[in-house]
């Protein structure tokens, strides 16, 4: 059984009125735990709706989505789910709701009826595991976007969640907020096992993912690793999306007849291909 | 013509506890014609600098002077000019999308001349001209409710808004933050189009070096609310070192030549686009 298992996905909005739109159409993949996935496509494509369904946000209109076993149209599970599978979300803004940091992380655990010793301890462990100790009495209005993000991750980590769901949380960031961001999650990936659901318009982000979803209206067309879905940048960029820079420079110098191994992703890759390409 | 800020300072809740200096005595000056970038750490004063080129808000101490005419006018006559040269700087938020409110395109887009007092059929010819300036159709779009587009083509209705007031000036705030590549790459492009073909003269903010690079021709740095450097883009971003302490970074393209560079090959590590760096590779590896 995998951590995460969506069987023929359908979802439609406003179903029975005028404005009946159907988001996702008949949608079905598989993540297991501690994989690290990425979902692309363009907006509207259903990328947030989806998202939506893996924590119970959303019910399917039909279909299922099963999350470590638990069926997410079961009320009764509902909560367990979103214990153990967090969200965060694009506006930094719109997630912190107490008047301190330290409140903010203890919210969860607090709801879910803990020992206040205990949510002592998941609060500081959460806050260290993002890099915000020093920040555990500061409102939340005075922290950086990437701060808020981190902070909003604490809270998440503080219910000891099996997952994270990045909504497109680094798209109102600064670079360096970004940088942030993608590294704190990055790090909890690798050391905690950490399974991530990342979506973003950020190909670079995507690049780093161990699977690549893409979504086009509504309907997910196509998935595999990295290197097999940016080998086909023409349909890419008919869908509306993009390839990180080094695949596309490496894509136009192949086909300019420079010899380049296939599975370029990242700057690092092409800067050693094209070092190791280059005769002194 | 150009705008030009002397020695402007402002201060967010004076007086107060919470009183904090976003603007420390900025000089600059934004000639008519040209396509400048503006960028800098978050919190750094983009957003209040850019706020006053249009006088939303009124500097705590300095000037800000709008083809020669103060945006602060003392009396009748010069408040009177001011507002006059006030409808030269057309300001486009962030998240741009979010200030559309009527039930049609045209409606909204309309909304900003009319208030300027101008007759109907004025109006529809600067709508339509608008429309077209986005690239929108006007026959397609005019009765469409703005709230049924997609992101992107709600961002260039709100933009629409402002050409129709015919700007001089036109300034942007993260033009195309949360777009999606190809809302991105069609709002950009019009951007640039508005520059190159309608003279606009342009301004925006951006935390994409990427945009920045490829459009824009001066590029002014802030920190900490000063006016840290301005100059071409091209010069700030060969600074290594002030793009360090401000917290930026080069282009990706820049800082993949630079490595190549490093490890001793003869590539060209100032380009700052990903065309000129393609040209510089084929060139060191001979093909094409």
């Amino acid at each position: 059984m995998a951590f995460i298992e969506v069987n023929n996905l359908t979802h439609i909005y406003g179903k029975g009125t005028e404005q009946e739109f159907c988001a996702l159409k008949d949608v079905s993949f598989t993540i297991e735990e501690g994989e690290f996935v990425a979902i692309l496509g363009a907006n509207g494509s259903g990328k947030s709706t989806l998202a939506r369904h893996l924590n119970g946000l959303l019910q399917p209109t039909e279909g299922e989505c099963m999350i470590n076993g638990l069926d997410t149209k079961k009320p009764e599970d509902i909560w367990a789910i979103r214990r153990q599978v967090g969200m965060v979300f694009q506006n930094p803004d719109n997630q912190l709701i107490a008047g301190v940091v330290e409140d903010d992380v203890a919210f969860g655990p607090e709801n879910l009826g803990m020992e206040p010793e205990k949510i002592r301890q998941q609060v500081t462990e959460a806050l260290r595991a993002v890099g915000m100790e020093e920040f555990r009495k500061f409102a939340p209005h005075l922290l950086s976007g990437g701060q808020k993000q981190r902070a909003a991750i604490a809270g998440a980590l503080a219910m000891d969640t099996r997952c994270l769901i990045l909504d497109e949380s680094t798209a109102m960031l600064d670079p360096q907020g970004r940088r942030e961001v993608m590294g704190t999650v990055e790090h909890l990936h690798e050391e905690r096992g950490l399974t991530l659901i990342c979506i973003t318009h950020f190909m670079e982000e995507a690049a780093k993912a161990d699977k690549i979803l893409v979504m086009e209206k509504g309907q997910l067309v196509q998935q595999g690793r990295p290197q097999e879905i940016f080998a086909d940048a023409p349909r890419l960029h008919k869908l509306g999306l993009d390839v990180p820079l080094a695949v596309e420079l490496a894509w136009n110098l192949r086909k300019d007849g420079l010899s380049l191994p296939q599975d370029i992703l990242r700057n690092d890759d092409l800067v050693a291909a094209l070092e190791a390409c280059y005769v002194h | 013509m150009s705008i030009e800020l002397k020695d402007v300072t402002y201060v967010y809740m004076p007086k107060t506890p919470y009183e904090r200096v976003a603007l420390d005595k900025v000089n600059l000056t934004i000639e008519e014609g040209s396509f400048t970038a503006i960028a800098g750490h978050t919190g750094s004063g983009k957003s209040t600098l850019v706020q006053h080129l249009n006088g939303l808000l009124v500097p705590s101490a300095g000037e800000v002077l709008v083809d020669g005419v103060n945006l602060l006018g003392k009396d009748k006559a010069a408040k009177i000019k001011a507002w006059h040269a006030r409808q030269q700087v057309g300001m486009v938020f962030q998240y741009a999308e979010t200030q559309l409110f009527e039930e049609t395109v045209e409606k909204d887009i309309a909304f900003g001349p009319q208030n300027q007092g101008l007759d109907e059929a004025e109006v529809q010819e600067r709508v339509r001209e608008a429309m077209e300036l986005v690239g929108l159709s006007y026959k397609d779009y005019k009765d469409v409710s703005p709230f049924a587009l997609s992101g992107g083509q709600m961002r260039r209705v709100a933009i629409a808004g402002v050409l129709a007031m015919r700007p001089k000036y036109l300034v942007l705030d993260e033009p195309a933050a949360g777009l999606d590549p190809r809302g991105r790459e069609e709002l950009m492009s019009t951007i640039q189009k508005l520059h190159k073909k309608w003279n606009l003269t342009i301004v925006f903010v951006s935390h994409s070096m990427e945009d920045i690079a490829r459009l824009a021709d001066n590029l002014l740095v802030m920190q900490a609310g000063k006016l840290r450097a301005a100059g071409t883009t091209a010069e700030i971003f060969a600074d290594a070192q002030l793009l360090q302490e401000t917290g930026l970074e080069p282009p990706q393209i820049m800082q993949i030549m630079q490595r190549l560079q490093k490890a001793g090959l003869p590539v060209d590590s100032s380009a700052i686009t990903p065309e000129a760096g393609l040209q510089s590779l084929r060139e060191v590896f001979h093909v094409k």
